[in-house]
């Protein structure tokens, strides 16, 4: 299935700098600039972690690369330079060094924070510091300035791009999740309006409800000795979500062995599925630089709303779900229903990878990421309502067509879908949506 | 697209083997080194030309996995022609054929017409299981056996095609019962000599692989 191989606008700037890049130290430098309130903007500003402040930078217009380029550390050459002069038939090639921009080079570059700071002008010092304990004051109330609430009505993809937007949000959820599950439900609050990308890792966790010494519990499960599952591992790791440059690197996929190794030693009454690895792809993507937050989340968020998926045996789970699936297409659509029921395109025949994978299978990881951000807020009810939001969406062409052309459709038309407009349906019809009737035999209680 | 049959194929055979690959050089002529894994069943289509007649051939690309057998097992159903494969650089997936097959002839109308095929021919220098052995073992169950490569497309067309004539043959011999869509062939509006009409070609879809 194509998932969009193309790299997208809107895939948010990964928490770390390029890997190019990753082999200088990067400063930042301000004082050269002097603005009128540069000394506190630097003293509030320096107070945050670097890498909040690299992507407040970064948002603010900021280009690594550009500024490397300029400093002539990276230099770009002719593709037709780079060939190799001999190869053999296994990959091995000959006759060309290492590029430079592989190796280790300790050259210290200083950005300067100019253009972040010019952005920042307007924020109140205030802003910097919310007051989380007085249950009357909301966002805008902790912000002197009245853009920022009406940046909450913008759609998601600008917010989230917006610089002094991200600089709040990133603020308040850092203290609250600083305070979890203290701060628990407010977590749940906010994420109710957005969640920052850069947050987003711990922001999922908390929603999952992760907590104790996850360090040492994953340090205490074997991932070295072989187990059967290796070889199956082995094979899927390589084509799953193969176009992000995290999950695609040697890194990646050795991390990504791991996690998943972890997961089955750890759920001996459970197995490996195909489609588990993509299921993991999220939570390994946004916790990169930590694994056992990666497991955690992921073996918090499979009970929850894979419950039993991953039995040995579990043509029982998936017929008792689709036929609930079934129920809720003909209760929502009667019309559709009827059509799709006439030609025979049966959930069976769709539906499995959708759940089975809750949609990690048939979207790339930026849509993923909206898509969970409001699933996480719902219970074990929310996928069905996803997978309604997408057959309305596909509605018209579903009903002008007999079934070869609906699963031709299902090939690859769902991945081009605005997730902006799937996360409106999904909300509407959980609004219309009687609890009772999605209510899964096999869940073991309300999750919410 | 008008035309005279619709045929149901089912690609089976362990994970990894390049099902989906052959499929995507079958129908969009392109290969892909890293493709997705399937979870359930993915489809394709495309349309072929046997003895003057138009034919599509209806494609259900499976899992692989063996979890996904007790799922798989209900796309058999229906099925014309199913492409049995592995990969000829490991063995394991030469020796799981048997499973396979058993599989295939549990679940499948006994017209079915399996092929054999040893994919990933390009990768000579890791060859595990030699020619000999998948010819040796199409002849004692009674298979077609084609070696072919889903990289450099060497005999992808002559696969699917080659099954199809099998399919066709059968029918002109009235071994396969064309009125019986159980067995995975549906005579579309093209065809002379039902006296279906144009607009019944929709309405004759109904019952085509969907209840599968």
């Amino acid at each position: 299935m194509d998932k969009g191989y193309i790299s997208d606008d809107h895939i948010i700037p990964c928490r770390g700098p390029h890997v190019s890049s990753l082999m200088l130290s990067v400063g930042f430098n301000g004082t050269q600039e002097s603005l009128e309130n540069s000394d506190d903007d630097e003293e509030y500003l320096g107070e945050r972690a670097i890498d909040e402040v690299y992507h407040l930078w970064c948002l603010a217009g900021g280009d690594l690369e550009k500024e490397l380029t300029n400093k002539e550390i990276i230099q770009s050459k002719p593709p037709v330079c780079t060939l190799p002069n001999f190869l053999l038939e296994d990959g091995e090639s000959f006759g060309q060094g290492r590029d430079r921009s592989f190796l280790l080079d300790d050259t210290t570059v200083t950005l300067s924070l100019c253009q972040l700071k010019n952005r920042l002008k307007d924020v109140a010092g205030e802003a910097y510091y919310p007051l989380l304990e007085d249950e009357q004051s909301s966002l805008s109330q902790s912000n002197s300035s009245n853009e920022l609430s009406c940046t909450v009505t913008l759609p998601l993809i600008i917010r989230e791009r917006d610089t002094e937007y991200q600089l709040i949000r990133i603020i308040l959820f850092d203290r609250l999740l600083k305070a979890y599950p203290y701060k628990k439900n407010l977590v749940w609050k906010e994420a109710r309006v957005d969640i920052p990308p850069l947050i987003r890792g711990l922001a999922w966790a908390a929603l999952l409800g992760v907590e104790g010494d996850i360090q040492a519990k994953y340090d205490s499960i074997d991932k070295d000795t072989p187990i059967p599952t290796d070889r199956q591992i082995e094979v899927d790791i390589p084509r799953c979500h193969q176009y992000d440059e995290l999950l695609s690197s040697p890194q990646g996929h050795r991390k990504f062995r791991r996690v998943l190794k972890a997961w089955v030693v750890s759920h001996p009454d459970l197995v490996y599925w195909q489609g588990l690895d993509s299921l993991c792809a999220p939570f390994l993507w946004l916790n990169f630089n930590n694994e056992a937050l990666a497991y955690a989340c992921m073996s918090a968020f499979i009970p929850k709303y894979l419950y039993n998926f991953f039995l040995k045996d579990n043509s029982h789970v998936i017929q008792e779900y689709l036929t609930v699936f079934s129920q809720m297409i003909a209760f929502h659509d009667p019309e559709l229903s009827n059509h799709l029921n006439e030609i025979g395109f049966i959930p069976d025949l769709y539906a499995i990878p959708w759940f089975l994978t809750m949609f990690t299978h048939v979207f790339p990881l930026h849509k993923i990421f909206h898509l969970w951000d409001t699933l996480l807020l719902g219970n074990s009810s929310f996928p069905f309502c996803i997978g309604v939001a997408i057959l309305q969406q596909l509605r018209d062409r579903l009903l002008a067509n007999g079934f070869n052309e609906c699963i031709l459709l299902f090939s690859d038309l769902p991945v081009h879908l605005a997730v902006l407009l799937l996360l409106f349906q999904l909300f509407c019809l959980r609004l219309w949506n009687p609890d009772l009737f999605t209510g899964r035999a096999t869940c073991p209680r309300p999750i919410i | 697209m008008a035309y005279a049959y619709l045929f149901k194929y089912i690609i089976i055979g362990d994970t990894g083997v390049g099902k989906s690959c052959l499929l995507l050089q079958f129908t969009d002529k392109r290969f892909q080194p890293v493709h997705d894994l399937t979870i359930g069943v993915e489809f394709g289509a495309r349309m072929i030309t046997i003895d003057g007649k138009q034919i599509k051939l209806q494609i259900w690309d499976t899992a692989g996995q063996e979890s996904f057998r007790s799922i798989t097992r209900s796309y058999y159903r229906g099925a014309a022609g199913a492409l049995l494969v592995y990969d000829i650089t490991r063995r394991d997936t030469f020796n799981h054929l048997t499973t396979w097959l058993e599989d295939a002839r549990q679940h499948s109308n006994s017209n079915m017409v399996i092929m054999l095929i040893g994919n990933k021919s390009d990768l000579e220098s890791r060859r595990e299981v030699k020619k000999e052995e998948g010819e040796a073992f199409a002849r004692e169950h009674g298979l077609i056996f084609m070696e072919t490569s889903a990289k450099t497309a060497s005999n992808v067309e002559e696969a699917f095609i080659n099954t199809a004539k099998e399919i066709y043959e059968k029918i002109q011999e009235g071994v396969f019962d064309i009125n019986n869509e159980a067995n995975g062939i549906k005579i579309g509006p093209q065809h002379a000599t039902t006296n279906s009409t144009l607009s019944g070609s929709q309405g004759g879809q109904q019952a085509g692989g969907g209840c599968c």
